[in-house]
């Protein structure tokens, strides 16, 4: 301890004597010349003459001048004076040489900058702890299924059971998702609402901040009707007065009384399938839900770890768990599913991490080829420097005193690059931001700070080393006589040089090759989706969200008659072609999943099928064709025989091809007559449609339907022959008519639907193919960088050439030859990568071989363009060579 | 720098510390001196070597210095002992002794028939 004390003492003194400098040289100088004088004069009392002693003393000191650089040493801290002079050194040749400065910087604010804001979503949404207490024990209930992970939803019941495995768990809570109608006077507003169990607030560890939490037994038995409100809502709707603890409101036509309000700012994060984007307003108790159909059976689990627990442990609880689960839900857990609980960190983010980990990647061959880049400027530039460089060698520096002073150089470079980088990245986030799909998790999290400014300055050091790294080692391998005796100071040396900087080219290349190549696949992937249809028409499609529960309609009829009173207003607006009603999902988003059983004598098994519940002119609305049979009538009735609708790969899937009309399918235990095929509406665009039947909304079981309103709102679907959009408040009104308190929610064109499934794929699409065209640009940059000096280097040689006759066209076509041995270099490797790396793809691109030789072979062709387009100027240059001039030049 | 050298920037320090112990304050040129003398003439030394070794001592806390008026009425500067240098040279001592002896032991062992 002492030890480390004094050292550390002595490090103080000695930085603080290096602040003051001379003061501490005159001393020593004092002490050095009180020494000489009484050594002198110790001398001369031993007899010595004036001269002699003088000698003596001064040989026996060793030398003022290396006592004084000795003593120096000691007292301050020598590698920080180099260093600064280095700095001063570097700054002073940096400022000479704008042009070169400029460049250099510039690529490597692109390269940090755009390294740096993919950093900071990166960073955001995997890393960023969540704001909750001690959120390292927060965990989330997963299940693995033969290597496939995904979330995990229980029972009631399996709820309770895994309760009971509690030596690792300090809470366990359930939560599930849920849409209520909350009436507050003449008002319906829609809200999106949490069933929590009552330890759910002890599990995030965030508490009202205004009145207390669901008790244990308000969670109990069927549950006791109360509410806790977010900070949003009690401000909107109850002017944040406190007088609202105690207040009654009405969910689904329920009063319930409000117990809390959560603090400002509170987010669970509970991500929402069916919400996206809607926080939650409302929490409460599990209980009132836990024993439903469809809720009950969808709760999220959520648990704190006891302090102290270990992963392993956890692993060993849960392998026990799994153990009892299989014995006693076997229909929920099969042999091969194992139960695990994974950090809610980690779980929020699970789904994008491999698209996260792909933009990382992508946008760090960005800053190689940047760095390759500085690195190529650098060696050009220890051409013309190469004299100065030999003469600072002769002069006694040594070969690692000037790779410092290189590198010094491609440090200051590079962290004024990352500087103006970090600017560039804050500027730009919000539009990377605003190109980003909305639902992504943790958008909000994503923000430059201290961490992100630690990495930044830690890529541009690796950066100004990694760029400074080939010119330093070139420096100190500098052949001096050479370079001292030729003529104009570059003739000889420039071979191996050229050979790295014709190296550095063919890599930047190869990178670039290597991301366009990702870039095109994922382009390639966007139009094949674009072109294969959603299976409806979506143009002039406008949808509306609604909800009826906790409204005046009890029964099937009711709902129906509403339907048609709702649709008979929106039908008479002008410009309005036919509208619909559909329940249980919208084409392209999350809906219905029931199963169904084939009846007759081709009768089959249970097998998943989704379900929605549609008015007669739904087809008609959302541009879904009838290929056969016929669609939902008005005759169909609840009176009426019980019919369906099923689409194309219900018959392809479970009818063998067959004929479809006329079989008949067990749907809840209801059988129904198939009257009618339509086309594939997909629910989404990269998978194969699901079978799917479609009920005449006047045959719905009114229970049912309510258990889907849960989740689906029901929505009203228009195709006009105008802007959709434009008629949204209109069909908002059409509904406010008929029935005020029945909420509307969002109003959204089909268009934009679509383009939002297609959200995450064409953020993917759009910023590789931003980092392939940087990439592209650099290594163009690169290029013409080397070409240039392949040209004046060989202007003599050119010289000779012209003045024996080459034509400017032999001329041309040799410097390019030269350019394009380069790119097909960079080419060829950067397709052998490609073929490798690309397989990464494979889980992202869609009808696309992720080795598609047509893609491969336009990046090359674009890429020898571009090349070609770097070449010429240089090139061009090179036929202007006047011999006259060229061989005077000695 | 090589091995051989620390070690004697180790044992410099510390004839350093006991030349201030023996003789009181004493300045630079005086330290070396009696280095050089109580060696007897064994030791050949720069005398300039003692001012960076002195300094790194004063870093360290192990000694103070001052300017003060010599014998013969010149300036100097005068070196001497602060509490902890004391202590290290007890500790130091009684290490170096240890050691010695131990190496003395070990060297004077009979090869074994």
């Amino acid at each position: 301890m002492t030890r480390i004390w004094k050292l550390i003492r002595a490090w103080f003194r000695r930085f603080a004597s290096f602040l003051r400098k001379s003061r501490h040289d005159a001393e020593f100088e004092a002490e050095l010349e009180s020494h000489l004088q009484l050594h002198v004069e110790d001398n001369l009392r031993a007899g010595m003459t004036v001269e002699a002693a003088r000698r003596d003393a001064l040989l026996k000191l060793g030398g003022v001048e290396q006592t004084k650089e000795k003593y120096r040493d000691q007292r301050d801290l020598p590698f920080l004076e180099t260093a600064l002079s280095d700095f001063r050194f570097a700054l002073r040749t940096l400022r000479k040489s704008h042009g070169f400065t400029a460049v250099a910087i510039l690529t490597l604010t692109l390269g940090i900058g755009a390294n740096t804001a993919i950093f900071a979503v990166v960073y955001g949404v995997l890393f960023r702890a969540l704001p909750f207490p001690e959120p390292d024990r927060i965990f989330e209930l997963a299940e693995m299924d033969q290597g496939q992970s995904g979330e995990m939803d229980l029972t009631a019941t399996q709820l309770q059971r895994l309760r009971e495995f509690g030596q690792v768990f300090e809470h366990v809570a359930g939560w599930t998702d849920a849409g209520f109608n909350l009436a507050v006077g003449n008002a319906a507003e829609h809200v999106r609402g949490t069933p929590v169990s009552a330890d759910y607030f002890q599990v995030l560890g965030v508490h009202p901040a205004v009145g207390r939490e669901f008790l244990p037994e308000e969670d109990r038995g069927g549950g006791q009707r109360v509410a806790i409100l977010s900070h949003a809502l009690w401000k909107r709707r109850f002017g944040a007065e406190l007088s609202a603890i105690g207040r009654k409101i009405l969910l689904n036509g329920e009063a319930y009384t409000v117990t809390g309000i959560m603090p400002a700012g509170f987010d669970p994060y509970g991500y929402s399938d069916i919400n996206p984007g809607l926080p939650v307003d409302i929490w409460v108790p599990l209980a009132l839900v836990a024993k439903t159909a469809g809720s009950g059976e969808n709760i999220e689990v959520l648990a704190r770890l006891k302090p102290g627990v270990k992963q392993s442990q956890l692993d060993a609880q849960m392998s026990l768990v799994t153990k009892q689960f299989r014995k006693e839900f076997p229909g929920d857990v099969g042999p091969k599913t194992r139960m695990s609980f994974r950090s809610y960190q980690f779980m929020l983010a699970a789904d994008l991490r491999p698209f996260l980990v792909l933009l990382f990647g992508s946008i760090g061959f960005v800053l190689l080829i940047a760095c390759a880049n500085v690195a190529n400027l650098l060696l050009a530039r220890g051409g013309s420097r190469a004299r100065e460089i030999a003469a600072r060698m002769a002069l006694g520096a040594t070969g690692g005193r000037l790779s410092r002073q290189l590198l010094t150089e491609s440090l200051i470079l590079a962290l004024a690059g990352g500087a103006l980088g970090f600017a560039f990245a804050s500027a730009g986030l919000g539009s990377l931001l605003a190109m980003a799909p909305f639902d992504l998790p943790r958008l909000n999290d994503i923000h430059l700070d201290g961490w992100v400014f630690v990495f930044t300055f830690l890529i541009s050091v690796l950066t100004g080393s990694l760029s400074g790294l080939a010119p330093a080692i070139w420096a100190t391998n500098i052949d001096l006589n050479e370079i001292l005796k030729a003529a104009d100071g570059r003739a000889t040396t420039g071979a191996d040089r050229a050979k790295l900087r014709q190296g550095l080219v063919i890599g930047e290349f190869a990178l670039s090759l290597v991301l366009l190549t990702g870039a095109g696949l994922m382009i390639a992937t966007f139009i094949k989706l674009m072109r294969t249809g959603p299976g409806f028409d979506p143009n002039g499609v406008l949808t509306m969200q609604f909800w009826l529960n906790g409204s005046k309609y009890h029964s099937t009829q009711e709902v129906t008659a509403f339907y048609r009173a709702v649709e008979a207003r929106i039908a008479s607006l002008p410009s309005v072609e036919s509208v619909g009603i559909v329940a249980a999902g919208l084409p392209l988003e999350r809906g219905g999943h029931s199963r169904v059983r084939i009846a007759g004598p081709h009768q089959s098994e249970w097998r998943p099928c989704d379900y929605r519940e549609a008015s007669p002119n739904y087809f008609h609305a959302m541009g879904i064709a009838l290929r056969s049979g016929r669609s939902i009538l008005e005759t169909d009735t609840e009176n009426s025989s019980q019919v369906a609708v099923v689409n194309e790969a219900f018959v392809q899937n479970y009818l063998a091809g067959r004929s479809a009309l006329g079989e008949h399918v067990f749907l809840d235990n209801v059988s129904r007559e198939i009257v009618g095929v339509v086309a594939d509406a997909k629910s989404s665009l990269d998978r194969p449609a699901l079978p799917t039947a479609f009920i005449p909304a006047t045959q719905a079981p009114y229970e049912g339907s309510k258990i889907w309103e849960d989740w689906f709102p029901r929505t009203v679907v228009l195709r006009s022959s105008v802007d959709p959009l434009s008629l949204g408040r209109a069909v908002r009104q059409a509904v406010e008519t008929v029935d005020a308190l029945v909420p509307t929610g969002a109003v959204r064109s089909m268009d934009e639907i679509l383009s939002r499934s297609l959200a995450l794929r064409s953020f993917l699409m759009r910023l590789l193919g931003i980092f392939g065209g940087l990439a592209m640009v650099l290594a163009s940059v690169g290029l013409y960088g080397v070409i240039s000096f392949v040209v004046a280097r060989r202007t003599r040689e050119i010289g000779v050439r012209i003045a024996l006759g080459a034509r400017p066209t032999d001329v041309f076509r040799l410097i390019l030859a030269e350019g394009l041995k380069l790119v097909f270099g960079g080419v060829l490797i950067g397709v052998l990568a490609a073929l490798v790396l690309t397989r990464l793809l494979e889980s992202m691109v869609y009808a696309v071989n992720p080795r598609d030789p047509l893609i491969f072979v336009l990046v090359s062709l674009l890429m020898i363009v571009v090349s070609l387009l770097a070449c010429y100027v240089p090139a061009r240059r090179a036929t202007r060579v006047d011999p006259v001039i060229a061989l005077r030049y000695e | 720098m090589s091995h051989k050298a620390n070690v004697w920037q180790g044992t410099l320090a510390l004839m350093i510390l006991k030349t201030l112990e023996t003789l009181g304050p004493l300045h630079g040129y005086g330290i070396a001196r009696r280095i050089e003398q109580t060696s007897g003439g064994v030791l050949s030394l720069n005398y300039g070597t003692v001012y960076p070794a002195l300094l790194k001592l004063e870093q360290e806390g192990t000694i103070e210095s001052e300017w003060g008026v010599s014998d013969n009425h010149r300036r100097a500067k005068y070196y001497q002992l602060t509490r902890a240098g004391r202590k290290q040279l007890e500790r130091e001592a009684r290490d170096w002794q240890q050691a010695q002896a131990i190496l003395a032991k070990f060297l004077s062992a009979e090869p074994s028939t």
